[in-house]
């Protein structure tokens, strides 16, 4: 179980503002691009299944998903 | 239709008949003259135009929010001699500014998380079905005070962990506290109130706290005690100021939305069925009815240096009045802003505000308004507001009808 690949995280530009709720609660996970938008810069390690599912329910925009990691 | 009639008044006097009741048209004409205009009567900046509105909120750094320094610090120091309600004014982080805001919103977002939250949807749910009984079969029921009161209250008591069935109390003493803040001048009788509540409020509560640091449950109240950040917990002071921070930033908001939505859906009645038969918009018509009429028309903060401001020079110690109200219909950011369109998306308004102190509880509020239209909608087939003209209270900061008298049809 351990090692259950875990989802990636979209953004959608169209909706963030940038507010960087994301970033505070799994900065291994999410930074900001150039515009100072959210951003999703996780490689699968360094963050948890929990901080990314509290990041995609507390940005304030409603502009995360969490989509299951791609089926090999 | 209201927003209509009036367009004459006068632009610097924000609690006008024009403001208050038809606030739409004011802020219009104010946006169109300045979306950065300086108010001589409020002598500071009232801001209106999306972008500027936006950028405002984001800008933390050089717009503060704290209560108790700069230019609203005289007036609250003035107002609350009494030193125990201005320690415990002081410990509300929506009111202060990094390093304390910060500190205390991320022990505190520990506690409300938000999955702690949807575990509350049953439970909504379980209260829109109660609470919608006494609606049928009438020719009007007062849906501000028979309805959208008790949800919110509800659900945010049961949440924090206090008994429910004292809601009117927990409502007292949240109306007299944020009175103080959210009225200006400085009415003695209003500090006395509110001190006379912070007592009542801090005697309701100590037990309660005293009881979940033995037994702690599932509830906000216990996980506001146990939060730990670098080793660092709430103390008990600041759990009470939190708990009441809790209660008044969430049950006059959530009310608000609720019955600014059933006015607006009452203007768009092809919405109403639009949603009737397409439950999949429920999401983007909670998001509708914030950015249309959200519970909040704007909100203060003063500059910590100088700035410009969509082309306007900000000085320091200067006043700024943010109308999110205004930017949710200004035309450079929504088409077609002032139609009721349930069906937008995306949606960027700014009713939760944004940046650092954007809405902690934006997903409990979301979630009790789309169960209440979920619920509301399956079961009336069409509703009327049955009230010649909508008052709303003389306020520069909710946007909150005085009443709102309504008949609900059955199918
Ligand atoms: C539709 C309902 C609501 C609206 C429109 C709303 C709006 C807002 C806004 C605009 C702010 C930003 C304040 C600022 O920038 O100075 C805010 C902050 C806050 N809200 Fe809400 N709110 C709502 C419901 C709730 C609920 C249900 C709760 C809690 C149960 C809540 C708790 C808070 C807290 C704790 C803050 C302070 C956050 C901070 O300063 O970091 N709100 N809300
Ligand atoms: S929390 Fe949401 S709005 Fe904020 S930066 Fe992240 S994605 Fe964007």
């Amino acid at each position: 179980m351990a090692d259950d690949p875990l989802p990636r995280a979209e953004i959608d530009h169209a909706l963030c503002v940038g507010v960087g709720e994301c970033i505070r609660l799994a900065p291994h996970a999410f930074r900001y691009d150039k515009q100072r938008l959210g951003i999703f810069k996780g490689k699968g390690s360094g963050y948890s299944l929990q901080q990314l599912e509290d990041a995609e329910a507390s940005c304030p925009m409603q502009a995360i998903k969490l989509v299951p990691p791609a089926a090999e | 239709m209201v927003d209509d009639i009036l367009d004459t008044g006068d632009l610097d006097d924000l609690l006008s008949e024009e403001a208050i009741n038809s606030p739409f048209t004011f802020y219009r004409r104010l946006r169109e003259r300045n979306p950065v205009y300086w108010n001589k009567r409020w002598n500071g900046w009232i801001v209106t135009g999306y972008d500027e509105v936006t950028a405002g909120y984001r800008d933390a750094q050089r717009l503060s929010s704290d209560r108790f320094s700069g230019p609203f610090g005289a007036e609250v120091r003035e107002a609350g001699e009494n030193t125990r309600l201005l320690d415990f004014l002081s410990k509300l982080f929506v009111w202060k500014d990094p390093p304390y805001h910060t500190r205390m919103r991320s022990l505190v977002f520990k506690a409300f998380t938000p999955r702690s939250v949807e575990i509350l949807r049953e439970r909504a749910r379980e209260l829109v079905r109660d609470l919608a009984e006494p609606l049928r079969g009438k020719e009007r029921v007062n849906f501000l005070t028979d309805f959208a009161f008790h949800l919110p209250v509800i659900v945010i008591a049961e949440y924090l962990g206090v008994p429910s069935d004292q809601r009117y109390e927990v409502r007292d003493w949240s109306d007299d506290l944020a009175a103080v803040i959210f009225v200006r001048g400085d009415d003695k009788q209003r500090m006395q109130r509110a001190e006379a509540s912070l007592a009542r409020a801090r005697e309701f509560l100590t037990p309660v706290l005293a009881d979940r640091r033995q037994n702690p449950r599932q509830d906000l109240i216990s996980a506001l005690l146990f939060a730990e950040e670098d080793g660092r917990r709430l103390t008990e002071e600041e759990v009470i100021a939190n708990v009441i921070l809790m209660v008044f930033a969430g049950h006059e908001t959530t009310m608000n939305l609720m019955s600014n939505g059933i006015a607006a859906f009452d203007k768009f009645p092809d919405q109403w069925q639009l949603l009737r038969q397409d439950h999949g918009l429920l999401r983007s018509a909670t998001e509708e009815c914030l950015r249309f009429d959200g519970p909040i028309r704007g909100l203060g903060r003063w500059a910590k240096e100088d700035f410009e401001l969509g082309g306007q020079q900000i000085k320091r110690m200067d006043r700024v009045f943010l109308i999110q109200h205004a930017a949710n219909r200004d035309p450079a950011a929504f088409e077609n802003p002032d139609a009721l369109d349930i069906t937008r998306w995306p949606n960027k308004h700014a009713a939760f505000g944004q940046g650092i102190h954007t809405c902690l509880g934006a997903p409990l509020a979301r979630l009790e308004m789309q169960e209440a239209l979920a619920y509301l909608t399956t079961q009336f087939e069409r509703i009327e507001v049955v009230q010649d003209k909508l008052e709303y209270g003389p306020t520069m900061v909710s946007r909150s009808l005085k009443g709102l008298d309504v008949k609900f049809h059955e199918a």
